[in-house]
């Protein structure tokens, strides 16, 4: 199956004695958007920061376009797959300007910092301000924009509305549909909010390390195990 | 009287600015508490001092030197440090056994250094770079050197991290190693690069040193405390405040010198460090660290 | 039952160390009293140092600030147990002198700076005061009082074992003590101990004012036990081997440093090898053993006679 961008097949990992994650089957076709949901601990950044080549694959393997990207290092697989991780995902003392800066992939095509001032206005405002003096919100908005900056047909977002207010998580959630369907990229977004399921094609459920449900998102929303389990919903 | 004062205070000031320079890189960049830099460097003044009794082209004298401190400094960075610091998951345990660990190499070094070089004491001899007229005294070619080195590490190295993006990278490394590495930058090639400098800059300092005292075993120890005296003393990681306190303490070692006598200058080193740590914890200039 | 192997054991040691002066020479019996009073330095270390979590390593200047007061106080006063005694009441108010940095002097690579600065600055200290302590070469010590009974080394010999092993004692039973485990906690992880409102000030300036005194101890015993002192003694070296006896032999346990100071000196020591290589070893023994069996040569031990292995916290483990 040529189709998929990125594919993870019986993944397992472990971190010092602890059997982390077992078998993951998990797929993303390009220009998909994917939502991973789960409770705390269930693996979800470590999934994320394997792909990116942090830990070691005990068994499986990882394929982007086909190729096994298993074993590779960090910097190689940066250059196709772009990860924004959960918490400190901005340099907190350079400026605006200089994390986009940093972030540019310079082997592709230059300046893509007007697109990304297109989508978060706020951003210009603060161009040469520390990151640190920036809001929870307009963090966020920075890290999307540097993962954006990266120019990878691949992004992994962990939890990137964590901690924001519901306005702001809504308005995250919406502007990750518009850069993923501007730039026809795909997307794997891991969260604990039932919004993800909106602006996501496709979703896994993990717990425990496992992949337990999978399905398309329309489908799972109306789900009463996934909302009352998953969500914390009221069913 | 003043200007020998000055003078003598300015090169001590850059001697001193080199051999701390290695340690606030070191830590400013990667949080290593590298306690074993002062001996590296020592290592290669000594391989220099032996080359140069050994009456080979003093090009090659300084080429050896160099190189075997920057193979050593890069080794131990491997090695040692590196494998130190993680296992213990990073963070400040992680440091606490680097200290341990570097300054377990400090008690080594001199050990060693005797066996291989047969001697405990040794004298740089260099070729004279000449006497000059300044200021109604008169300056040594290696104290100006000594005080343009200081000068151009200080200079270049705020221009690099400034407007460049390799630079700026190593910034962002100083702040967030793990989303560096994410966005790709070589973590790993920059720690070993910074360390290759610090083990540089510890040489020279080594030297220069030699050339204007004398070196024995035990200066390795001495370059150390001193390096990180003036590192904590400036904020550790700032290298405005190393500058500064180099400064100042240069000052202090040449009048002390100058008015009361050489036996009281480390006594008044410490005072002031007492001082200003009472009075300024975090170092003069302190830097912002994101663990 | 393991207990009463323990017991035995523990009496086997005791009477061994008695009858030392009786079964071998005046040289074994200066050995093993020198490493009698290494071990007193390096448990109070341990104590201070890795169970309080203080990175106070100028323990050799505490030491050797005793060991002179006592030496030099003697000239006038001919009881030395008396100046012992002020030696040690000394090493308290510089316990407290350091408390009062460390306090003030926040993070630990600050103060163990500090201590660095002042262990080098000691030594020159001594030689530039050249008049008062009799400068680089050292000053003669009287042994202890009288005199002329303690002239033999198997009287001074006995000396120190009573006041080691009793200090040791005393120690052990601190630590074991309410007040011990708090301070361990406090070592551990100080965030904690203030969270559970353990008032971490308090017992702080008590552990400065508890444990430098043993250190002052070994100090005074050194000088007169050997009847010697001199400023070669006390330098970084010296506090950094007592740190790294902890290390060695295991630095969560009471006997780890007592074990690490029996390779790490009592070895160096019998075999008589030269300064520079004897620092050498240790360095690179502490790095091997820290690096590969963190729990230290005691612990491995253990593991061999006990079932269950003492726990090491490890940070960073899965998760």
């Amino acid at each position: 199956m040529g189709n998929f961008l990125l594919e993870m097949q019986d993944l397992t990992v472990m971190r010092g004695d602890v059997l982390v994650l077992r078998d993951i089957d998990l797929n993303i076709k390009r220009g998909e958007a994917v939502a991973l949901i789960g409770p705390n601990g269930a693996g979800k950044t470590t999934l994320f920061e394997t792909v990116m080549g942090i830990h070691k694959v005990v068994k499986g393997d990882i394929r982007i376009e086909g190729s096994s990207i298993r074993g590779m290092g960090t910097e190689r697989i940066s250059r196709r797959i772009s990860m924004i991780p959960q918490e400190f995902a901005t340099f907190p003392f350079l400026t605006v300007l200089e994390n986009l800066w940093i972030s540019k992939n310079s082997s592709r095509r230059k300046a893509m910092t007007d697109e990304i001032f297109q989508i978060f206005p706020a951003l210009q405002e603060k161009i040469n301000q520390e990151a640190s003096t920036l809001s929870g919100g307009q963090r966020q908005m920075l890290a999307l924009g540097m993962g954006l900056a990266r120019k990878c047909d691949i992004l992994l977002l962990d939890e990137p509305t964590l901690g924001l207010s519901p306005l702001m998580t809504q308005r995250i959630l919406n502007s990750i549909k518009e850069i993923s369907d501007r730039f026809k990229l795909s997307v794997l977004i891991s969260e604990q909010t039932p919004l993800v399921l909106n602006i996501s094609d496709r979703v896994y459920v993990l717990e425990g390390g496992q992949i337990r449900i999978q399905g398309a998102s329309q489908e799972l929303k109306k789900d009463e195990r996934i909302r009352k389990v998953y969500l914390g919903m009221a069913v | 009287m003043v200007y020998d004062i000055m003078i003598t205070a300015l090169s001590l000031a850059g001697i001193y600015f080199l051999i701390s320079f290695g340690v606030t890189l070191l830590y400013g960049v990667g949080g290593f508490p590298n306690l074993a830099i002062g001996p590296i460097g020592l290592t290669g003044a000594y391989v220099t001092c032996s080359a140069l009794r050994a009456n080979l082209n003093v090009g090659v004298c300084l080429f050896l030197g160099l190189g075997t401190a920057v193979l050593v400094g890069v080794l131990i960075q491997k090695f040692v440090v590196e494998p130190l610091f993680n296992s213990l998951g990073g963070g400040d345990r992680g440091r606490i056994f680097v200290i341990y660990g570097t300054f377990g190499l400090c008690l080594l070094f001199p050990a060693i250094l005797q066996n291989v070089f047969k001697t405990t004491m040794m004298n740089v001899r260099l070729p004279s770079l000449g006497i000059y007229k300044i200021l109604h005294t008169s300056i040594t070619g290696y104290q100006l050197l000594s005080i343009g080195i200081a000068l151009a590490l200080f200079v270049v190295p705020h221009f690099i991290f400034t407007r460049t993006k390799g630079g700026t990278k190593v910034r962002g490394v100083t702040q967030n190693a793990f989303l560096s590495r994410l966005i790709g930058v070589n973590v790993l090639r920059i720690y070993t690069v910074t360390a290759g400098i610090a083990a540089a800059t510890a040489y020279i300092g080594a030297i220069l040193w030699g050339e204007i005292f004398s070196l024995e075993l035990g200066s390795g120890t001495m370059f150390t405390l001193y390096g990180f005296m003036i590192s904590v003393m400036g904020g550790l990681g700032s290298i405005y405040g190393a500058l500064l306190v180099s400064i100042i303490l240069g000052l202090s070692t040449s009048a002390t010198s100058f008015l009361i006598g050489g036996v009281f200058e480390h006594i008044i080193t410490t005072l002031i460090l007492i001082l200003v740590l009472i009075f300024a914890p975090r170092g003069l200039i302190p830097t912002k660290r994101e663990v | 039952m393991k207990d009463r192997l323990k017991w035995i054991l523990g009496i086997l040691v005791a009477a061994f160390l008695l009858l030392t002066p009786f079964l071998f020479s005046d040289f074994i019996n200066y050995l093993v009293a020198t490493l009698l009073i290494n071990m007193l330095f390096a448990t109070a270390t341990w104590a201070i140092f890795h169970q309080a979590g203080q990175a106070l390593f100028a323990i050799a200047v505490i030491g050797g600030i005793s060991g002179y007061i006592s030496a030099m106080l003697n000239e006038t006063i001919s009881n030395n147990w008396v100046t012992m005694a002020i030696g040690v009441a000394a090493s308290c108010g510089v316990g407290m002198f350091f408390y009062v940095v460390a306090a003030r002097v926040r993070g630990h690579i600050q103060f163990a700076t500090v201590n660095l600065a002042f262990i080098f600055v000691f030594r020159y200290f001594l030689v530039a005061f050249t008049n008062v302590t009799k400068g680089i070469d050292g000053i003669k010590v009287k042994y202890f009082t009288p005199e002329s009974f303690f002239s033999t080394i198997p009287h001074r010999y006995w000396v120190v074992l009573l006041i080691t092993v009793g200090s040791l004692a005393l120690i052990y039973w601190i630590m074991k003590s309410r007040f011990g485990k708090i301070i361990t906690l406090i070592g551990r992880n100080t965030d904690l101990a203030a969270s559970v409102g353990i008032n971490t000030r308090k017992y702080l300036i008590y552990s400065y004012l508890i444990f430098p005194p043993f250190i002052g101890l070994a100090g005074v015993l050194y000088s007169h036990f050997l009847g010697f002192i001199s400023p070669d003694t006390w330098n970084p070296d010296l506090s950094l081997i007592m740190i790294f006896c902890s290390l060695i032999g295991g630095s969560t346990m009471f006997v780890g440093p007592i074990v690490g100071a029996i390779i790490a000196t009592g070895i160096p020591l019998y075999f008589d090898v030269t300064a520079e290589f004897r620092f050498g070893i240790v360095g690179i023994l502490a790095i091997l053993i820290f690096v590969f069996k963190p729990e230290g040569v005691a612990g491995l031990l253990g593991r061999l006679f006990h079932s269950t292995a003492p726990k090491i916290e490890r940070k960073g483990a899965a998760g």
